[in-house]
Formats: structure tokens, C-alpha cells, sequence
């Protein structure tokens, strides 16, 4: 991947990930996460994966993000009420501190000298030929879990948001 | 700026992953603490992709894929549940909703 590209996505991905734990409106985390969801996007487009790009889109940007918008604008919260939920110092600073020092001790152990570029892989790879191939085939059976969990999810969901009588 | 390894896709995602649990842990309101999770499951999909294209193995892309697809159904859940509870006690404050350890 074109290395200016890859730092832009990556700052975009960082500042943007940091407002949405840092920014008191839900909507204002909301808006951020769609832009580190669509950052992370063109980093898959840079490591071969064209379909979990589109995917990615679709899934994340296009439906997940709207969705807790919509329920954002469904709650309806009050102002005072997102007062009383701004950051809870101790434990927020608390967190961020044992965060820092893990990131810090994992970095140490994935560091990125002595790491190669990876090698050349053919024009197929991560396209939607490529992958529908092994979908429906070695991962025929996950699969078809996947899509009774999202018939369980959709149900599932319909049922606990419905207003009770 | 030197060429762009898979130490460098891995080490971002190490601080997405961290950033994200900054929010479950430190945040109080629940549709935040929700997005966080997505954030976390978002920096893991990246480390996924970026081995897989190492090893020219779809076998990551393959299980990121079905982390997307999972994660569509727990934010969907997750939400719905967060309405529910908002219906009963108009609140989305995560320090009000702690009748199981009272």
C-alpha cells in the first residue's frame, strides 16, 4: 500500500476513534465512528481484501452506524441527562492509563522493523470470485450458521424492542 | 516514511483495539460503550486482514467477514435492548442500570 495513503487512513482512523470514546454527544461519537469505520475500509482496500471493502461500507458505514443513529434520535436524551454522563474522570483516566501501558508493552512485541513487506499476491485474491469460492465451499457449513444467527438477531430484536402491553 | 509493513497494520490496530477499550471501560453512557465494542471488533477485523494478505491465505478474510456479519447482530440486539431499558427506566446511564448487583 501507497504509504502516504496508509498514514492518512491511519490518522483519520486514530483521531476520529479517539472522539468517539472522548466526545460527551452520542451523536458526535456516532458520526466519528462512521468515519473510523470508513477509514478502516480504505485500509482494507490497500491489503487486498476488495470485497471486505465494499462489505465494510455497506455493513458498518451504510447499516450499522445508521442504526444507532436512529436509536440516538429515537431515545431522544436529554441534555442534563448527557451532563450527568459526561466522563467519569477517575475511572476514564484510570482506564486510559492501564490502556497506554498495554499498548505500549503489545507494541513492543509486534514492532514494525525487521517485519518484510508482504509478498505479491495474485490479481484474485479478496476479490468477491475469490471468496464466494471458499465460502461455499470449505466455509459452507459456518456460513449457514451465520445466517440462522442473523434470523435468531432479527427475531431477537423485534421481540425485545417491541412495547410490551 | 519507509514501505508500509504488516508490523504497521498490526501495531494501528494494537491502538484502535486499546482506544476502544478505553470507551467500554470509561464511558457511562451505553450507545457509546456499544460503539466502543464496535470499534474494538473493527481494530481485530484489521490485524485479521493484514495477516491474511501476509500468508496469501483468505482464511482471515474469511473470519473477518463472519465478525462483520456477527457484529451486525449484536449491535442490532444490543441496541434493541437499550431500548427497552430506556422504555422502563428512561435512562441510557450505564451506573443506573445495576439492579443485579444491588
Amino acid at each position: 500500500m501507497n504509504p502516504i495513503l496508509f498514514w492518512l487512513f491511519a490518522a483519520i482512523a486514530v483521531v476520529s476513534s479517539l472522539f468517539v470514546v472522548t466526545k460527551r454527544s452520542p451523536m458526535a461519537n456516532a458520526l466519528a465512528l462512521a468515519l473510523v469505520m470508513t477509514a478502516l475500509a480504505g485500509l482494507f482496500a490497500g491489503l487486498s481484501a476488495p470485497f471486505l471493502f465494499i462489505i465494510q461500507i455497506l455493513v458498518y458505514t451504510g447499516a450499522v452506524v445508521v442504526l444507532i443513529i436512529f436509536v440516538i434520535m429515537l431515545l431522544n436524551l436529554r441534555p442534563e441527562e448527557l451532563k450527568l454522563q459526561a466522563l467519569q474522570k477517575g475511572k476514564f483516566f484510570a482506564s486510559a492509563v492501564v490502556a497506554l501501558a498495554l499498548t505500549g508493552l503489545v507494541l513492543r512485541l509486534v514492532s514494525a522493523e525487521g517485519s518484510t513487506p508482504p509478498a505479491a499476491v495474485p490479481a484474485s485474491f479478496g476479490t468477491v470470485e475469490a471468496i464466494a469460492d471458499e465460502l461455499f465451499t470449505t466455509y459452507l457449513l459456518p456460513f449457514e450458521v451465520v445466517s440462522f444467527i442473523l434470523l435468531v438477531g432479527i427475531i431477537g430484536a423485534v421481540v425485545v424492542a417491541k412495547r410490551g402491553e | 516514511m519507509g514501505e508500509i509493513t504488516t508490523g504497521h497494520y498490526v501495531a494501528l490496530s494494537v491502538v484502535l483495539f486499546f482506544i476502544g477499550s478505553v470507551g467500554v471501560l470509561g464511558r457511562k453512557n451505553a450507545i457509546t460503550v456499544l460503539m466502543s465494542v464496535e470499534l474494538m471488533l473493527n481494530a481485530v477485523n484489521l490485524a485479521l486482514l493484514a495477516f491474511s494478505r501476509q500468508w496469501g491465505n483468505h482464511a482471515g478474510q474469511m473470519l473477518a467477514f463472519f465478525v462483520i456479519a456477527v457484529a451486525a447482530v449484536e449491535a442490532a440486539v444490543g441496541l434493541a435492548i437499550l431500548v427497552a431499558i430506556f422504555r422502563l427506566r428512561e435512562t441510557t446511564n450505564l451506573d443506573d442500570m445495576s439492579t443485579l448487583n444491588e
